[in-house]
């Protein structure tokens, strides 16, 4: 039977004490109420730590029985603190310029329509540190729209806030602008495939998208 | 005869097994492992946040203050479908305000919060309150957040739990001062309380410390691996274009004229390289690890994707917490050898630095003769 080597460690040059060391485990030998003691946190943390990595990976991984089975399990221990979400640019990466243009309607009738997102980008050009007003706002807001149905408008409460979010977005970005005194507001996007890699000088067509008029509370 | 044989041997296989996982786990009640590392990622960590508000000041109000689309209301109103309870909430919405005065009080605290961290000012508190700043920032305007913001919330978190003001931090410095003065003091953080309680304490501490570095790492290892998986299933990744399309949205921009000209014809044989070296080095970095050899390549390898993403596509904050992240893989020895080289680097000439201890780290302590026991062994631990 072998019997398991001690602890020992390997020889090595004389380390200068370090002050620092203070707060190191010093040698002293535990009685064993302590040695308990720590046994069993010892214990806690390490389930603590598997469990918590377990939620994780449920958390990454794609749907599927086990997951559908802890959904809110993993739902609660996650949000907000551990959230996770690491599909950049996957499976499909974009693959589509997108611009956000916004007009609002006054008294001088309906106004020209203002492009956010070409102002945004004009503002990252040659930054590495973008803003999140720039790299994200406008961008997020109306990423925030997918899934929603556009022309009927909110279907619950989660959907209601989002909209009012996003015409929020809006109507600051425009009120920035210059314009005042609207009661209503448009938006369009227009949208625009990269060319494809074995034809890079095709010219795209353009899809536009565009939402009903929303009514802004001024 | 045989079986019995057979069991007779893998018992002491079994137990020898056995002996090593329970001295594996003394091991990390008695040794804190990379605390460099532990350090460098509380300097990161701190200075990233702190860099990151002083960068949006301009935009403060607008991104989580009074004056954001994302108004107090909406926030309020969103956390409360949530159906969290009261002290939840209040976790989540200290930013939550329509005092203009009291947002930019909070904002300030929080950077300075952040640099008392990056220095280590009392680590251990400012890592809770900083950790806390960082949720508030990330509850108060969700829909502001990307990848960058989430990886920053989990690394701070589980930083917050190591012991990373024992090196490169004031209160290392001040403890080595006061070792200076008043020679090794017995240092209690309760008053009072006996050498058994008190060494009760250091090794919980140091336990902690190591799980964490472990969740930590779990934590990196998951993150490449996912990205990496759902790479694998879209077709542009497969046949290598994916570069080419990232490459042409323009709110991934920061040099037009560099992103036009690595996208360019007679550029996508490189970009396809370039597609499949960041798939499969985030695939296989959570085995690629566990090598000591394999893992200095890996990182090198990383640490070249993450400064791409910066200049090429402007991800900064995204890029930079996964740096940090990355150094949790490394140990104190790394970090020695490394200041080794440093000082022979910048050494006078005919000056020859004294070479770092090998080994993984400090000598564990020897245990003091236990009052009655002498002699006793470390297996007591």
């Amino acid at each position: 039977m072998t019997v398991p080597p001690p602890v020992t460690d390997r020889p090595t040059a004389p380390v200068p004490a370090d002050p620092a060391e203070r707060l190191a485990p010093g040698g002293t030998s535990l009685r064993p109420r302590y040695r308990r003691a720590l046994t069993a946190g010892a214990v806690a943390v390490v389930s603590l730590a598997l469990y918590h990595c377990a939620m994780v990976f449920l958390a990454i991984a794609p749907p599927s029985t086990v997951k559908n089975h802890a959904y809110r399990q993993v739902d609660w221990w996650i949000y907000p603190w551990f959230e996770q979400g690491w599909k950049m640019f996957a499976p499909e990466p974009v693959a589509t310029n997108r611009a956000v243009e916004v007009r609002v309607y006054g008294a001088d009738g309906a106004s020209r329509w203002e492009n956010l997102t070409a102002m945004d980008d004009a503002r990252i050009r040659g930054d590495v540190m973008t803003s999140r007003q720039h790299a994200n706002v406008v961008r997020r807001a109306w990423d925030g729209l997918s899934g929603l149905d556009l022309r009927k408008g909110p279907r619950n409460a989660h959907e209601r806030i989002k909209f009012r979010y996003t015409r929020n977005v809006m109507t600051g970005r425009m009120e920035q602008l210059g314009y005042h005194d609207f009661d209503r507001l448009q938006v369009r996007v227009r949208m625009q495939k990269v060319p494809p890699f074995d034809d890079m000088n095709a010219v795209q067509p353009v899809r536009t998208v565009v939402l009903p008029w929303w009514k802004v509370r001024t | 005869m045989t079986v019995r044989a057979l069991a007779g041997a893998g018992r002491g296989e079994l137990e020898s097994l056995a002996g090593r996982l329970t001295d594996f786990f003394r091991l990390l009640t008695l040794r804190p492992l990379a605390l460099y590392s532990a350090a460098a990622i509380r300097i990161g960590v701190g200075g990233l946040f702190a860099l990151y508000l002083i960068r949006e000041l301009p935009y403060a109000d607008l991104l989580w203050g009074p004056h954001s689309p994302w108004t107090p209301q909406l926030a309020d109103e969103w956390l409360q479908l949530y159906g969290w309870p009261d002290w939840v909430e209040f976790l989540y919405s200290p930013l939550i305000t329509t005092d203009v005065r009291l947002f930019y009080a909070l904002y300030g605290a929080a950077v300075v919060i952040a640099l008392l961290y990056m220095v280590g000012w009392h680590t251990r508190v400012t890592g809770a309150l900083h950790t806390l700043c960082v949720m508030a920032f990330f509850t108060r305007s969700w829909q502001l957040t990307d990848g960058g913001d989430m990886a920053i919330m989990l690394i701070t978190f589980y930083a917050a739990f190591t012991a990373s003001g024992r090196r490169w931090s004031l209160d290392a410095r001040r403890a080595r001062r006061r070792a200076e003065t008043h020679g090794p003091a017995d240092y209690r953080l309760l008053p009072g309380t006996g050498e058994q309680a008190e060494e009760l304490r250091r090794r919980a501490v140091t336990f902690v410390h190591n799980a964490a570095l472990g969740v930590m790492a779990a934590q990196m290892m998951m993150i490449y691996c996912a990205a990496a998986l759902v790479k694998v299933m879209g077709p542009k990744w497969q046949d290598g274009t994916a570069l080419y399309y990232i490459l042409h949205i323009s709110w991934l921009q920061p040099f037009p004229a560099l992103s036009e000209w690595l996208a360019g014809p007679g550029h996508l044989v490189p970009l396809a390289v370039m597609a499949y070296v960041t798939v499969f080095s985030q695939l296989f970095f959570p085995l690629a690890v566990f090598n000591r050899t394999v893992k200095y390549c890996w990182l090198v390898v990383m640490c070249g994707t993450h400064l791409g993403i910066i200049v090429t596509m402007g991800v900064f904050q995204f890029s930079v917490i996964m740096l940090i992240g990355d150094l949790v893989f490394l140990p104190d020895s790394f970090w020695r050898r490394a200041a080794y080289y440093t000082r022979v680097l910048f050494a006078a000439r005919g000056e020859r630095p004294a070479p770092p201890p090998s080994g993984s780290g400090p000598p564990l302590p020897v245990p003091a003769p236990a009052d009655g026991a002498a002699g006793e062994k470390l297996a007591s631990y």
